[in-house]
């Protein structure tokens, strides 16, 4: 029973983690966008005057989205039109059961592992899964019966099986490096030091391997610069151009559901997942003091900062609008304050003075901590180059996959298996 | 900011080997992109963005609003219903139906004086035209809106009180 | 409980093959052989096959079923259905769950009568080291012969499917 909590639980977390992180991207896209497009973004939603810098507009998407009207093409195949947005959406949270987001944590003298499921073949597992997400986006792009949803489809079965072979090539010789095809023993294995004092992360080990692995998660996750079966400028809108109201929700969001597995991914695979460099897990637990103080302080210090910059707005924006806006300022600077002082509040219980168990959550919490912060990393990585690079052109694609990155992949794999074999430290 | 990534330069130029390796450049439009991003961030005023129902764009003093009919000192309008700018109006907008005037010095007056604002291209021809300056383009209003394609056909009525501050 | 997942992931497996032959649109019977395959790999989980089980998805559900797909839809295009009467969308689990429910009552009743039909296998049986040595030790004679016999089978393929063109060696 306990077991079946435990799961529920990490289940749970790991399933908020990433709903949690859907608008936050969404509202990452469309303001990151604007900023580097030099626009503002959106930032008129807001409830009861507070716009929270535009992060209300996906809860206003959420709204509209709910309540449109669901038109549906009348010769579609109507079961395989309903399965598709479940597929792609299913396909796209269940990846997260291997992922460990954290190493363990202690809690009444129990160990509990951070991972949903520990599969011992868990690299393969998210690769399974990864190639079954084809079927939702095919099935959209062939039941809703229409030429430019079904071109989407097709680009899509092709580019994905192409983009899959490199993907596996490029982990094969993570694979062979740690000897082991469990996630926790690759991010486990990535917490030594190379010489002493470079972190040995994938990245470090496999630098090409990580070129490619990066290159085939964007075709994958189908974001630009490969994502061709959307296509808006030459199929309109590709494989769900004839969805709408929750069932275009449910594709809208896959798609960041990709984007963070595929940002957890690459930070599990190739940046140490849960490990903080330099900062391995007993120095985390011997520190957990002083680290926890400097944690508040720097919490104290960035909200302090953050309630500056809105002081200094209540100022320049005095009646700008003359609405229930003009009271962001304040509440704003109000809200960071009270963040501060309950920073503050936490300093005076004297958490330097943390015991043994305390200082276990704590390195638990920070490793977890760390792994989100390179989630999110990654998962604005997709983001900028979104809005950096054009969009490759079909004939462009087929070539850098079949042509570049598989020999690269193949050259990757014999030269990583070549280097081992003479160092004899494949385990 | 200005366009940094653009050359006249000739695109054809054979790559060279770094440019076909293409990671290097991929990084180098990341950079620009946030340079960008991060200017941005910290000079919010420099967008170019206006906000707009609280801020609105100066237009130029030659800027062609909405029509507007103007009048004499009595109120009449000074129009004489010549047609001659519904004849000119190359999108045909413009509908007037003369009536003799009760003035004995002024022959026709307006009965029906619509336009479509739809319709209209804003070019400013029926001005030229009017031989009595009685049409106007010179309000300065382009927040031309309403709920139904009928609200957008206006009346003499409308277009005499149309004022260049924007009231009615 | 691996019995129980044995004979029910086994019946389902048996469902998909079945309603695989009785379809008539080749794409919905591809996915049913897709669902068969799903139901395979979990045959494969009981029998404490991880690798087997994962490499059933990834390579027959992930890779060559979509390879079919696409070969069936570039074929078949997209398919219009007749003006059938069908089941409104909210009966489709009504329809649905009641075999899937039989069989899975039927798998557990197996289970119970046969749950000492499966052999305990010993610890890492199955993990990917263990495949490997078989693949690439003991029968290493026969894969590498496996793979000359695809790889002719590709080249007489293309060679058949590419009359009019000359080929390099015609």
């Amino acid at each position: 029973m306990a077991i079946v909590l435990e799961s529920l639980a990490k289940i749970v977390f790991m399933f908020l983690l990433i709903m949690g992180m859907v608008p936050a991207l969404i509202w990452a896209e469309r303001k990151g966008a604007a900023y580097i497009q030099d626009r503002t973004g959106p930032n008129r939603a807001s409830i009861g005057g507070v716009r929270l810098a535009g992060l209300v507009h996906p809860i206003a998407d959420v709204l509209k989205l709910v309540f449109k009207e669901d038109i549906a093409p009348t010769h579609r195949h109507r079961a395989l039109y309903a399965l598709a947005p479940w597929l792609v959406m299913t396909v796209a949270v269940s990846t997260y059961a291997v992922i460990p987001f954290g190493d363990y944590l202690t809690i009444a003298g129990k160990r509990i592992p951070l991972v949903v499921a520990d599969l011992q073949v868990g690299l393969l597992y998210v690769l399974a899964v990864a190639s079954l997400g084809t079927y939702g986006i095919v099935l959209a792009g062939w039941a809703a019966n229409n030429k430019f949803t079904f071109l989407g489809g097709i680009r899509a079965t092709a580019q994905m099986i192409s983009y899959e072979i490199n993907m596996g090539l490029a982990v094969m010789g993570l694979m062979l490096i740690f000897g082991s095809l469990r996630i926790t023993d690759i991010v486990a294995g990535q917490g030594g030091m190379l010489f002493g004092w470079l972190p040995m992360w994938g990245v470090v080990l496999q630098p090409l391997g990580f070129v490619l692995f990066i290159t085939s998660v964007y075709a994958e996750t189908n974001r630009n610069p490969f994502d061709l079966p959307e296509g808006e400028s030459e199929i309109v809108a590709g494989y769900h151009l004839e969805y709408s109201s929750l069932k275009f929700a449910l594709f809208f969001m896959a798609e960041y559901c990709h984007m963070v597995v595929g940002a957890a991914m690459i930070s599990a695979l190739y940046f140490g997942g849960y490990q903080v460099p330099w900062l391995p897990r007993p120095m985390l637990e011997k520190h957990a003091g002083l680290l926890l103080l400097i944690v508040l302080v720097a919490t104290i210090a960035a909200s302090l900062l953050f309630a500056v910059l809105f002081m200094r707005r209540v100022a320049r924006e005095r009646g700008k609008f003359g609405d229930a806006r003009d009271r962001e300022p304040k509440l704003g600077a109000g809200f960071w304050f009270l963040v501060a002082a309950a920073a503050a509040g936490a300093l005076a219980l004297r958490p330097w003075e943390i015991g043994p168990a305390g200082a276990g959550v704590f390195a638990s919490l920070f490793q977890v901590g760390a792994f989100v912060g390179k989630v999110v990393f990654f998962a604005w990585l997709f983001i900028w180059v979104r809005w950096t690079l054009p969009r490759f052109r079909y004939d462009q694609l087929m070539r850098l996959g079949w042509k570049v990155m598989l020999p690269l992949g193949l050259a990757n794999l014999v030269v990583t298996a070549l280097v081992l074999a003479a160092v004899g430290s494949g385990k | 900011m200005s366009f940094e990534g653009l050359s006249k330069e000739s695109t054809d130029k054979r790559r060279t080997l770094l440019e076909s390796i293409y990671l290097w450049e991929v990084v180098k439009g990341l950079a620009v992109t946030g340079r960008h991003l991060i200017h941005n961030i910290f000079h919010t005023g420099d967008m170019p963005t206006m906000q707009y129902p609280e801020e609105k764009r100066v237009y130029s003093e030659r800027f062609r609003g909405r029509h507007r009919l103007m009048q004499r000192e009595d109120g009449t309008p000074r129009c004489v219903a010549c047609q001659m700018c519904s004849t000119y109006c190359p999108a045909d907008c413009i509908h007037i139906t003369a009536a003799e005037s009760p003035d004995p010095a002024i022959e026709k007056y307006p009965a029906i004086f619509d336009i479509d604002l739809l319709r209209c291209v804003y070019c400013g021809l029926c001005e030229e035209a009017c031989p009595c300056d009685a049409i106007r383009l010179d309000t300065g209003i382009y927040e031309i809106a309403a709920d139904s394609r009928e609200k957008f056909v206006v009346d003499k009525e409308f277009l005499l009180h149309n004022r260049t501050d924007g009231t009615r | 409980m691996e019995a129980f997942l044995f004979f029910s992931c086994g019946a389902l497996m048996l469902l998909g093959g079945v309603m695989m032959v009785l379809q008539r649109s080749a794409v919905v019977a591809a996915l049913w052989l897709v669902f068969a395959f799903i139901a395979a790999s979990g045959v494969f989980a009981a029998l404490s096959a991880p690798f087997l089980a994962i490499m059933q998805v990834l390579v027959y559900a992930g890779a060559i079923m979509v390879l079919f797909l696409f070969v069936i839809m570039m074929l078949q295009g997209p398919v219009l259905e007749g003006e059938r009467k069908r089941l409104a969308l909210p009966m489709w689990p009504a329809v649905a769950i009641p075999p899937v429910a039989v069989l899975v009552l039927v798998g557990s009743w197996l289970s119970r009568r046969h749950a000492e039909a499966l052999p305990v296998q010993p610890a890492g049986f199955g993990s990917p080291g263990q495949v490997a040595d078989l693949l690439l030790g003991r029968y290493l004679l026969a894969f590498e012969l496996i793979s000359i016999v695809l790889l002719v089978a590709i080249i007489g393929a293309l060679a058949l499917g590419n009359r009019e063109r000359k080929l390099p060696w015609s």
